[in-house]
């Protein structure tokens, strides 16, 4: 589709069902095999995706015609009136990954500096308690630690001025479980971060 | 019909006469039009150049009655706007070839990357921090036979790898996407699946190497 089908090695319904999760097992073991191989096939899916990720929602038209056809069927009418007013009012353009929080989570590839992390390394297992963090200072006037969970669910943030902080007594990490921080210098908005660092919790 | 063609793709497919069919092209440019329009601004360039794209796309879409897009509904996989834009996309290359006369193309740009890439073995094996243990070996004249051994056990379990987890590195360290980017495309849930995932892929490769003989690949 587009041009002479034989200067693509895949076609746009293999593109997109790759990038939808939508191929049978064995025709997706064969295309990752061929993107494994081809630059040219993995420059392509790495376009195609950045512009499903940036694409526009559907016409606000096209939703109210969905959420009149739908809704009142799915569920409850009052349901379907709270869920229209929802569907109808949020901003169009939020892309799976984004957050509307000031300080959004970077990734260090977007022009910020990147923050050297000392310890816990990534590759080591910790004790649940008494743990630790260390970073190399930047040009910040503040750092900020957040531990997630493996889910990417907050447990705990913190702000400080020094390069070291220890996590409180009062935040329990269980034992065996995996979790991830990560610490953003702050001057004048994000300018430097550790990118999300593994943490492995001995059992 | 496959179950994913949109209903204003459906209705355009199945219309009967011409004044169905001009309808119901309209409803599907309106439902579409914006999805277009952004595969157009992709290759750049001003507000003419954007709509002389869109227009070829939009005729390449209606012609040889709405070819591309029976053969959508016909196959049906992945998502309706995943696939346009695919096709928006290669289309729009295919009019920058006819209009400029010359083979620019994604290919064209794809192979220049390539000759600048970096061999996976050599960044993978930076990751592992394989380099700092090679400069200490290379400082033993007799050990120079180590470097290689290394560098070949690492080809070798990086062959061992499923497609899966080699195309991850490439993605990740040859072709220089952030976590989040090769998330999305390989359909992982969220970037934390994904650091799982490589933090696994490298810990296979160490336990790799030190089963061949490197005692421990980090310095």
């Amino acid at each position: 589709m587009g041009g002479t089908e034989q200067q693509y090695h895949l076609t746009a319904g293999e593109i997109a069902g790759f990038l939808d999760a939508d191929l049978a097992p064995a025709e997706r073991f064969r295309i990752e095999a061929h993107l494994d191989e081809c630059a040219e096939c993995r420059d392509e899916l790495a376009a195609v995706s950045g512009l499903a990720h940036s694409a526009p929602r559907p016409a606000l038209a096209l939703r109210r015609r969905l959420v009149r056809r739908w809704l009142p069927f799915a569920i409850g009418s009052a349901l379907a009136a709270s869920l229209a007013a929802f569907l109808l009012l949020r901003p169009a353009h939020v892309g799976p990954f984004q957050s509307r929080e000031k300080l959004r989570a970077p990734d260090v590839r977007e022009g910020r500096a990147h923050l050297e992390t000392i310890s816990p390394r990534p590759d080591s297992a910790i004790t649940a308690s008494r743990i630790g963090f260390r970073w190399k200072g930047s040009a910040a006037v503040l750092y900020r630690i957040t531990v997630l969970t493996e889910r990417g669910e907050p447990v705990w943030t913190a702000d400080t001025q020094d390069t070291v902080i220890a996590l409180p007594g009062t935040i329990a990490l269980v034992p065996g479980r995996t979790y991830f921080w990560q610490v953003e210098g702050i001057a004048d908005g994000i300018v430097s971060s550790t990118g999300y660092q593994t943490l492995r919790v001995r059992p | 019909m496959s179950p994913s063609v949109p209903d204003s793709l459906r209705a355009l497919l199945t219309a009967r006469d011409g004044d169905g069919r001009q309808r119901a092209w309209t409803a599907f440019l309106e439902e579409h039009t914006g999805f277009v329009l952004h595969g157009a601004r992709h290759l750049g360039g001003d507000h003419d150049a954007v709509m002389d794209r869109y227009l070829f796309v939009i005729q390449a879409l209606r012609e040889n009655d709405l070819r591309r897009l029976r053969a959508y509904a016909a196959d049906g996989r992945g998502k309706f706007s995943t696939w346009l834009l695919v096709v928006v996309r290669r289309l729009c290359y295919d009019h920058h070839r006819a209009r400029y006369g010359r083979p620019q193309s994604s290919s064209d740009d794809a192979v220049a990357r390539q000759r600048g890439r970096r061999q996976l073995v050599d960044l993978v094996s930076n990751e592992l921090g394989l380099s700092e243990l090679e400069a200490r070996q290379e400082e033993v004249p007799d050990e120079a036979l180590g470097r290689r051994e290394l560098r070949g056990a690492l080809t070798r379990a990086l062959g061992e790898l499923p497609p899966a987890d080699r195309l991850l590195l490439r993605l990740r360290f040859e072709d220089g996407h952030s976590v989040p980017e090769v998330a999305r495309m390989l359909g992982y849930g969220s970037p934390f699946a994904l650091y799982r995932r490589l933090d696994k892929v490298l810990a296979t490769l160490r336990r790799a190497l030190e089963a061949g003989g490197v005692d421990d690949p980090r310095p």
